[in-house]
């Protein structure tokens, strides 16, 4: 709440900025205000956030060397530091990772195979920090992507109506922080579960496993409206990170409506390739819901939740040709959610004991 | 949703509700974000 509450105190400047200095200026004012953030919180994010940008840089487009080696050292260096500060940072509970990593390192990705495939029309050193140092999505996304980035700058005027909107994308997303997140499923819904009998150990489990993934997601999803109203404010349009994920009736859907910008680009750069290198489709799921397992957090039950995620998607194509009525529909729908909150078991917990004993209460085992 | 009560509702009265709609929003925002942060209050002697 208080680094939201930091964000917003430095948005202010510079969407007063955005519209009052030429236009020249304005991606600069944003950098420096960007810059200045990310400092304030942690000067060695800052540091290493400058060092993947400008080394990035350098790399695809200054260094002397043949194309494909550029791209394959570029990947590679991006991965390893991912990885090896997630390991690192599991290892180390007291570390924190830092600021925005997971984000900006996928928006690097993005941005070097793009690259690869000469999507990229302008490369500017000047657009790229732009891109990587944007406020409003640097600390958890939407991973935006490049080309939309620039053509959104390229096209940008003062619209009102955007104006408008992303005022209210702002004050619906406080709301699904504090009215749904902070006090109806923390504080109230608290309060309503330690009152319960002490004989309904079953429901106890079982609200407390659906509360913990509802205010997860209104937290997240708060978080990105507010980044998209932001962005708004900017005169950028940044893509849609939620689309009422809990109205999927399966799993497959369910990943198309949730943490959107994730999903799209492990679909884009993890599924694709895999699925039509090897022609099964399902290795590439598989392959894609382990990685957003793990790029959440390298450890064993984050995996074990992604390969959950994947047994989802497999149960969805399994039942594809089922005939679609009023009554599937919402059994999927059903189906969808509890199967999404029962595989957060596994993550809700520090220990993989304490989630099986969740388990046992909630599928009444002895 | 301001689109949706245009198809029903006189344009003053739809901008009635839309602004009292965001209104209540705000009030609610500041009554659990207060309610929410109680014990920080009373920390900090408020």
């Amino acid at each position: 709440m208080k680094l939201l509450a930091e964000v917003i105190l430095f948005a202010i400047p510079m969407v007063l900025l955005a519209w009052t200095l030429p236009r020249k200026y304005v991606l600069v004012s944003q950098i420096a205000i960007t810059g200045l953030f990310v400092g304030y919180q942690s000067p060695l994010s800052l540091l290493i956030l400058t060092t993947i940008t400008f080394g990035n840089y350098y790399l695809l487009h200054k260094a002397v060397l043949r194309k494909s080696i550029k791209i394959a050292i570029s990947l590679c260096i991006l991965v390893l530091l991912i990885v090896s500060a997630k390991i690192l940072f599991t290892l180390h509970n007291h570390w924190i990772i830092p600021l925005g990593m997971s984000y900006y390192i996928f928006r690097n990705i993005h941005y070097t195979i793009e690259s690869y495939h000469g999507r990229i029309q302008d490369n500017s050193l000047l657009f790229y920090l732009a891109y990587n140092f944007f406020l409003p999505v640097l600390i958890i996304g939407p991973i935006n992507r490049y080309p939309e980035f620039i053509r959104d700058w390229q096209r940008r005027r003062f619209n009102s109506e955007y104006f408008s909107l992303g005022f209210q994308r702002i004050l619906f997303g406080m709301s699904k922080i504090v009215i749904i997140g902070n006090y109806l499923l923390t504080s109230k819904s608290a309060a309503f579960i330690v009152n319960l009998d002490a004989s309904n150990v079953w429901l106890k489990a079982y609200l407390e496993t659906v509360t913990l993934v509802l205010n997860a997601y209104f937290q997240f999803a708060g978080y990105s409206d507010i980044a998209i109203g932001i962005s708004l404010l900017l005169g950028f349009r940044v893509m849609e990170n939620f689309t009422f994920p809990f109205l999927a009736s399966n799993m497959q859907e369910f990943w198309s409506k949730y943490h959107m910008s994730l999903s799209a680009f492990c679909r884009d750069y993890i599924y694709t390739p895999i699925a039509s290198y090897y022609r099964k489709p399902m290795l590439g799921v598989v392959a894609t819901m382990i990685i957003i397992g793990l790029w959440h957090e390298i450890t064993l039950p984050f995996l074990l939740w992604g390969a959950l995620q994947a047994l989802g998607i497999y149960l969805a194509f399994l039942f594809k040709n089922t005939p679609s009525s009023w009554t599937t529909r919402n059994l999927g729908r059903v189906f969808v959610f509890n199967y999404f909150c029962l595989s957060c078991v596994i993550i809700d917990y520090n220990e993989l004991g304490k989630a099986f004993e969740v388990y046992k209460i909630l599928f009444f085992i002895n | 949703m301001y689109k949706f009560l245009l198809t029903y509702l006189p344009k003053t009265v739809a901008n009635i509700l839309i602004a009292l709609w965001y209104f209540l929003l705000i009030v609610l925002n500041v009554y659990c974000g207060i309610s929410a942060t109680q014990g920080a209050f009373q920390y900090v002697g408020w």
